[in-house]
């Protein structure tokens, strides 16, 4: 089949689409995930515990009088053993193993195999960085602001242009406009986001290393425009992703005096305390919260049952036929289209949802405060739900899929090398119980709900004053966060299920079998006054049509509805590719034998 | 009178552990010897269901029947028969990981087509 592509149609994401939409499309995520859903009485006992803990956590600890919510802490640099972790040596040789895995990376996926299981690339950046690191970071503490590569270079250069004389300056200084906020991580984030979920080139080893540098390349621009510091607070998405999830973390960022500057203090504290925070955020950072809470949402709904149905039922919308059919013949696979809307909305709808229950809770308490200042507040109280979800969703794909880690460290190009003995390690899909990722993941979100009732109790106390304000303005916001544990329980109640595949034909006779929404298409190239003959016969109801493309319109010479048993002839009209396509509009599976025959 | 109780006790002791010990060897002895049939028509799974379903520790033998040659892959275990009309293929899987398993076929008949999901292997938990 040719796939008819036209410059004229550009999306916003024009630049990666280029690399990534001639991508072979395929059902399955990267890596394997043989998850077994939650069980029914464990999915009833985690709502129960949720809803029985809210009342509660309300009931109690709304009318103690406010405490203090970074007590307890610990200052660890007062242990020697943790110091040494400050030392030049170490932060040199923690930079050196990030930096040099940044280039391994990069090398494996440009020039190892394209093969995305025997290339270290998408392991790596996939399950080990992404999913990995993200558990290190809520777990423990912000790994990824001492390993940050892009950091680590742009310091590097930094340094030692230095040496050239204390004015030489890297970065141009520019003052960055406070209107901008941290708007443009949202962005860079949305489009990250778009690439994981949706793209099929994500695991594709060389089309992943190209948008690592077409990343690297925004990230040093930005840099070299703002100044690293700068960029990072405001530009650099993944060091405001795991800085939230830092905020979660038990142990907080390093204080320093000066960005740069040796630590002076480092906290070790309670679980989430880091997530009430002192002043408001702004209205980007806002988004940029609810924008992570939303593509984390995402990734597991489109693995449910119900997503795949969804897509079944707008493919068999016959008003949707001609929107659908021109998709596909212009290379975009319906699928990727609608997840692409899908993924824009989630975050819309949750910004919409949550500043309603902010408004509510404003309302409740009968505040004087401002939305954007009760919003920016409470917008961090969320997280744990998300972060909890996410640590529950990922376990047995970190630990199974994870493994995948071993052969490839010994050949990380694919090419048959075996540096470390291990290249034929195999996944051990028996490394941990499905009872115990089904309590891990029931555990997790209770702890994830009760942390985010906590926080939220803290933030309305130092917000409102009194007891009784604080107790008013939470309940919107439990009844939003009892919401939001369902579902998250609900999608882990689900089980993982691959959205319904949509192939194009290739023989020019063949019986195939189509699902009650299916069709498929056969495609070919005839001139002006070339014949064909054609016949098949369906054993469902079906729609056929021979079509084209005509600039932004797609013509239907031949359009048939309901038919079951056909023979015609077809001259075409013009030099240009011509599709058959068979729609099953049965309720049952149909068998469908087809034959195309030139004179 | 101790002697005869003592006795008495280990009989009835005996006697409660021995009728479990049968019962679970029968138990056993039936999942060593479990065979799902599982039929292929039109390219779809028609039996036993959408999912096929044991417990960890089963030791199951899927036997299939296919209308059309096809090459069947049962992920995670990784195994991998050919199946026929005129070629019934079984697949031994000693269930020791419980999850849920995907089974995909590949190389239907002239098509040319790629991989499908035809079901799921689900080993639950004991």
């Amino acid at each position: 089949m040719r796939k008819v592509r036209r410059p004229g149609l550009a999306l916003p994401a024009a630049a990666l689409m280029t690399v990534l939409g001639a991508a072979p499309v395929q059902a399955h995520a990267f890596g394997p995930r043989y998850d077994l859903p939650l069980p029914l009485e464990l999915y009833l006992v985690g709502a129960g515990c949720a809803v029985a803990l809210s009342f509660a956590i309300m009931a109690v600890f709304f009318h103690a009088p406010p405490a203090r919510t970074d007590r307890p802490r610990i200052d660890l640099l007062r242990f020697r053993p943790v110091q040494v972790l400050f030392h030049p040596a170490a932060i040199a040789v923690v930079r050196s193993i990030s930096v040099g895995l940044f280039l391994l990376v990069l090398a494996a996926g440009l020039f190892g195999t394209q093969d995305m299981l025997k290339n270290l690339a998408p392991t790596f950046v996939w399950i080990i960085w992404w999913v990995g690191l993200a558990y290190v970071a809520a777990l423990g503490g912000n790994l990824w602001s001492a390993c940050n590569p892009w950091s680590i270079v742009f310091a590097g250069l930094e340094r030692s242009i230095r040496k050239f004389g204390p004015r030489t300056r890297l970065d141009f200084g520019l003052a960055y406009p406070s209107w901008l906020g941290v708007w443009p991580a949202v962005a860079l984030f949305g489009l990250f986001a778009w690439f994981e979920l949706i793209s099929e080139a994500a695991k594709l080893p060389a089309p992943l290393a190209t948008a690592i540098l077409v990343y690297s390349g925004l990230t040093w621009l930005g840099m070299i425009a703002f100044g690293r510091n700068v960029w990072l607070a405001h530009g650099e998405a993944f060091s405001l992703v795991f800085g939230v999830l830092g905020r979660f973390a038990p142990i907080g960022a390093p204080e320093r005096d000066s960005p740069d500057g040796p630590p002076r203090r480092w906290h070790l504290r309670p679980y989430a305390a880091g997530l009430v925070v002192e002043s408001p955020c702004r209205l980007s950072m806002t988004a940029f919260v609810l924008l992570m809470l939303s593509t984390v949402t995402f990734d597991g709904f489109k693995e449910t049952p119900l997503w795949a149905g969804l897509l079944g039922w707008v493919a068999l919308r016959q008003w949707l036929q001609p929107l659908l059919l021109g998709l596909h013949d212009l290379g975009f696979d319906y699928r990727a289209v609608l997840g692409t809307v899908t993924l824009a909305v989630f975050p819309i709808l949750f910004l919409a949802v949550y500043l309603g229950f902010a408004w509510l809770a404003k309302r409740a308490s009968g505040s004087a405060r401002p939305l954007a200042e009760i919003s920016g507040l409470f917008v961090f109280s969320l997280a744990p739900i998300a972060i909890a979800y996410h640590l529950a969703h990922y376990l047995s794909y970190l630990l199974l899929a994870g493994q995948l880690v071993v052969p490839l460290v010994s050949d990380p190009f694919g090419i048959g090398w075996n540096l470390f003995r291990t290249a034929g390690y195999g996944i051990d899909i028996g490394i941990v119980g499905a009872e115990f990722v089904w309590h891990f993941a029931v555990v997790a979100i209770v702890v994830g709900h009760v942390l985010a009732i906590g926080v939220a109790h803290f933030v309305a106390l130092r917000l409102f004053g009194t007891a009784a304000a604080a107790l008013r303005s939470q309940y919107p916001f439990l009844v939003l966060m009892v919401a939001y544990t369902m579902a998250s329980l609900w999608i882990l109640s689900q089980p993982i299920v691959a959205s319904p595949s949509l192939i194009a034909l290739r023989a020019p006779s063949d019986t195939v079998f189509l699902a009650p929404f299916e069709f498929r298409e056969f495609c070919l190239d005839l001139a002006a006054q070339d014949e064909i003959r054609y016949d098949f016969r369906s054993d469902q109801p079906v729609e056929f049509n021979i079509h084209y493309h005509e600039d932004m319109k797609i013509q239907f010479p031949v359009q048939l509805s309901g038919t079951t048993v056909h023979a015609d002839k077809f001259v075409a009209d013009g030099d240009r590719l011509y599709c058959l396509m068979w729609t099953n509009q049965g309720l049952g599976t149909s068998s469908l034998t087809y034959r195309l025959m030139r004179p | 009178m101790d002697a005869f109780r003592r006795t008495w006790l280990v009989w009835l002791a005996a006697g409660s552990v021995m009728p479990a010990a049968l019962i679970r060897a029968a138990v056993a002895q039936d999942r060593a010897q479990r065979v799902i049939e599982v039929r292929i028509e039109k390219r779809k799974v028609v039996a036993p269901g959408p999912a096929i379903r044991i417990a960890k520790g089963d030791v199951v033998e899927l036997r299939w029947t296919s209308d059309e040659p096809v090459e069947l892959h049962l992920h995670g275990y990784d195994l991998t028969i050919h199946a026929g009309p005129d070629k019934p293929a079984a697949m031994v899987v000693k269930a020791h990981a419980a999850g849920r398993f995907l089974i995909t076929s590949h190389g239907w008949g002239k098509g040319g087509h790629g991989h499908d999901t035809l079901t799921y292997l689900e080993v639950s938990p004991r």
